[in-house]
């Protein structure tokens, strides 16, 4: 076999992310404190940081995925340290990674702005095959994190360094880098680039050197130098997605103070709706996102699409939201609000809209402890067909997809 | 985090390393100045002078503040920009060494790190070191970790500082500094922590610690609606409530404030003065211009 083909006992790929929605979640397990997650972990699989393939009781399968989720209520009033240290325990008692684990360990890797999480999810990617399209989110993590680095452990729940062996999260990205070997090579250009700017004193530069020494003799002896993986789709089909039409009397209030309804703004034409909140702190994720908003409403603009498509960016945090950061957010970050364009906020009935996307947030009092990256394209009906959560999305992509909606609904 | 906290943040840190870069430029540290040790010390050469920072650093009888001004000598002005940060560490690391020395070596080491080419690298070793100072004896030291750690949002002194709250034997410091390290990070546990304070008080500090938490959580629009408005309370809390009501609820602070200028404004008309009910119209006032 190639050094660089797939190898048929990686149970996931990148493909599955682009797959119809067909993923049947197992019931949660019904936990409701961190102590009862640590217990049925210790319980039902081997120590995490040791895990190994094969132990995890039977019939539970699937289960460590659905704790994943930010909705479990798990995760319900419990601050985002709480939240990270269950998470982290969780990533490292996954003893192999199936198509429902791999985004959530990719996610950590593209956004995540806790060492700890970023650790852990470059050592459980050592648990499965190697593939040469996770070298992209490794290198991404490793430019990121290098300035957030942190001492932890995967040994100890909770992750301080202070508490067991101590790692870091650049020591654990590099360490997965050099796993991968020659398929991680087109790593090389930017890993020599950051060697010049660490210099020789940092504690990891000899780590540094390694990966790249490792890297640089495949490169010699790789049979198939130079292939860089194709990037992955950013969306999935949804079929069969619930009816909004129950949705349609919710009443937003836009970035002016305007009274929207959901039946008015995103029923009639296909949409692309993102969610965010101001408060975030992690610039990998709201900020972002409203920046690829601000793309896709140009794009649109280019394309002519601009009253065809409408967009709008909906807040998890109605309650600190007022429109007028909204609107500022939107100036920051690069959005464009307009009359098909728009930033809103739900002041009654956020629980419903929270249900009917299945919205991957959760909450500490008022404030949002965890989420993940969101975007739906949404058809005429308002119903969604399109959904890009938890890794970054492409704008073009997005827009592509709204685009074939209205030539779909031209045609019938 | 919003737009104006990060501008805010990132002005901070520019100043920050400015103020190191000019001092590095004048070559003139004012403490070792003050001290007279640059003076004392040989000028045969930087790395002399340098020896002798690090000799005067190592003699433990030596007056503690000379020798965390050779410290601070040692890591603004070192010949190696890159390895400037290991003397201090090295101080702070070392279970022997003072309370006083490790103080100034955290300060130096947090100012460091806003300048040195190699921050990133010894980041993890500098906040394992400010961990290691959360349950030091010496109080001003585990404040000085505890504000270091917190400014970087740290989930283990953030573990330590909410079971502290939850279980004063637990306390690493009083309530009220608790409350101000743990609002460096609003997703924490704290608000439900900091309403219970809010509402029963171990003391007059502690309260206004735990309304200023509050002052971003919509779910306290009453609380402060009402703190705004009782003329029998605190001058300076109800200039608290009128602040947090005009970001929580902008048309809620505006019925307030006029009920408490047309209320409040007639009976201290000759009132003077910077507190009291005069301070809080005009406060109130001047909010509701501001607020157009």
């Amino acid at each position: 076999m190639s050094c660089c083909s797939s190898s048929p006992e990686s149970s996931a790929s990148s493909e599955d992310s682009a797959t119809p929605e067909r993923v049947k979640r197992p019931p949660a397990p019904a936990i409701r404190s961190e102590e009862e997650l640590i217990a049925w972990l210790r319980d039902s699989r081997a120590v995490p940081g040791r895990a190994v393939p094969g132990r995890a009781v039977p019939g539970r399968a699937g289960q460590i995925e659905a704790l994943l989720l930010e909705s479990h209520p798990v995760y319900d009033g419990r601050g985002a340290a709480a939240v990270t240290r269950m998470r982290g325990w969780l990533l490292l008692a996954l003893d192999e990674l199936t198509p429902e684990a791999l985004p959530f360990v990719l996610e950590e890797l593209e956004s995540s702005h806790d060492a700890y999480l970023t650790a852990a999810a470059a050592a459980v990617l050592r648990r499965s095959a190697p593939r040469a399209e996770w070298t992209q989110p490794l290198l991404s993590a490793l430019l990121y994190i290098r300035s957030r680095d942190d001492s932890v452990t995967l040994e100890a729940y909770g992750g301080y360094g202070v508490a067991g062996e101590r790692t870091t999260a650049v020591a654990e990205l590099l360490k997965t880098l050099e796993w991968l070997g020659p398929r991680a090579r087109v790593a090389l250009p930017r890993l020599r680039e950051l060697r010049r700017e660490v210099g020789p004193e940092a504690s990891w530069s000899a780590a540094l050197d390694r990966t790249i020494d490792v890297l640089e003799s495949a490169e010699a002896e790789s049979c198939c130098a130079a292939s860089k993986p194709a990037p992955a789709s950013s969306a999935r089909e949804i079929e069969g997605a619930a009816d909004p039409s129950s949705l349609a009397d919710l009443e937003f209030q836009d970035q002016d103070g305007a009274a929207v309804r959901f039946g008015d703004f995103l029923i009639g034409r296909p949409s692309l709706v993102v969610f965010f909140y101001t408060r975030c702190d992690n610039p990998t994720k709201c900020a972002m996102t409203v920046t690829r908003l601000g793309r896709a409403q140009r794009l649109l603009e280019e394309q002519g699409l601009s009253g065809a498509i409408r967009t709008a960016a909906i807040t998890y945090d109605p309650g600190y939201d007022l429109p007028p950061r909204l609107k500022r957010y939107a100036e920051i970050w690069g959005a464009r609000p307009a009359e098909n364009h728009r930033m809103l906020r739900l002041p009654e009935g956020f629980e419903r809209l929270r249900a009917h996307f299945d919205l991957g947030v959760n909450y500490v009092s008022s404030v949002v402890n965890r989420h993940q990256i969101e975007a739906y394209v949404l058809d005429a009906e308002g119903r969604v067909r399109h959904a890009a959560t938890r890794r970054q999305w492409d704008e073009g992509e997005l827009i592509a997809r709204a685009s074939s909606l209205i030539s779909h609904q031209l045609q019938t | 985090m919003s737009v104006r906290d990060y501008r805010r943040q990132i002005e901070h840190e520019i100043a920050q390393a400015r103020a190191l870069a000019s001092e590095r430029a004048r070559g003139q540290d004012p403490e070792e100045g003050e001290l007279g040790i640059a003076a004392a010390l040989p000028a045969e050469g930087a790395s002399r002078l340098e020896e002798s920072r690090r000799a005067l650093l190592a003699n433990r009888e030596a007056d503690p503040r000379a020798r965390a001004a050779a410290l601070a000598g040692l890591l603004t002005r070192s010949a190696d920009p890159e390895t400037a940060h290991l003397a201090a560490l090295e101080r702070v690391q070392d279970p022997q060494e003072s309370a006083e020395i490790k103080k100034a070596g955290l300060q130096l080491l947090r100012q460091s790190a806003f300048a040195s080419p190699t921050a990133d690298a010894w980041r993890p070793a500098f906040l394992d070191a400010a961990r290691s100072e959360v349950e030091s004896d010496d109080a001003e030291l585990r404040l000085l970790a505890l504000e270091i750690l917190c400014q970087e949002k740290d989930r283990f002194s953030q573990e330590r500082l909410l079971a502290g709250l939850r279980d004063p034997a637990r306390a690493l410091v009083d309530p009220a500094d608790a409350l101000a390290l743990l609002a460096n990070d609003i997703h924490s546990e704290v608000q439900g922590i900091a309403r219970q304070i809010a509402d029963d008080p171990p003391s007059p500090r502690a309260r206004v610690e735990a309304l200023l938490l509050l002052s971003a959580d919509p779910e306290s629009v009453d609380r402060f609606a009402a703190l705004f408005a009782d003329p029998a309370e605190d001058s300076k809390v109800r200039q608290l409530a009128a602040s947090a009501l005009t970001t929580l609820d902008p048309k809620r602070f505006r019925a307030v404030a006029r009920e408490v200028t047309e209320g409040e404004g007639l009976g201290i008309a000759s009132a003077s003065g910077d507190d009291g009910p005069s301070a809080i119209v005009r406060h109130a006032e001047a909010l509701l211009r501001l607020d157009g």
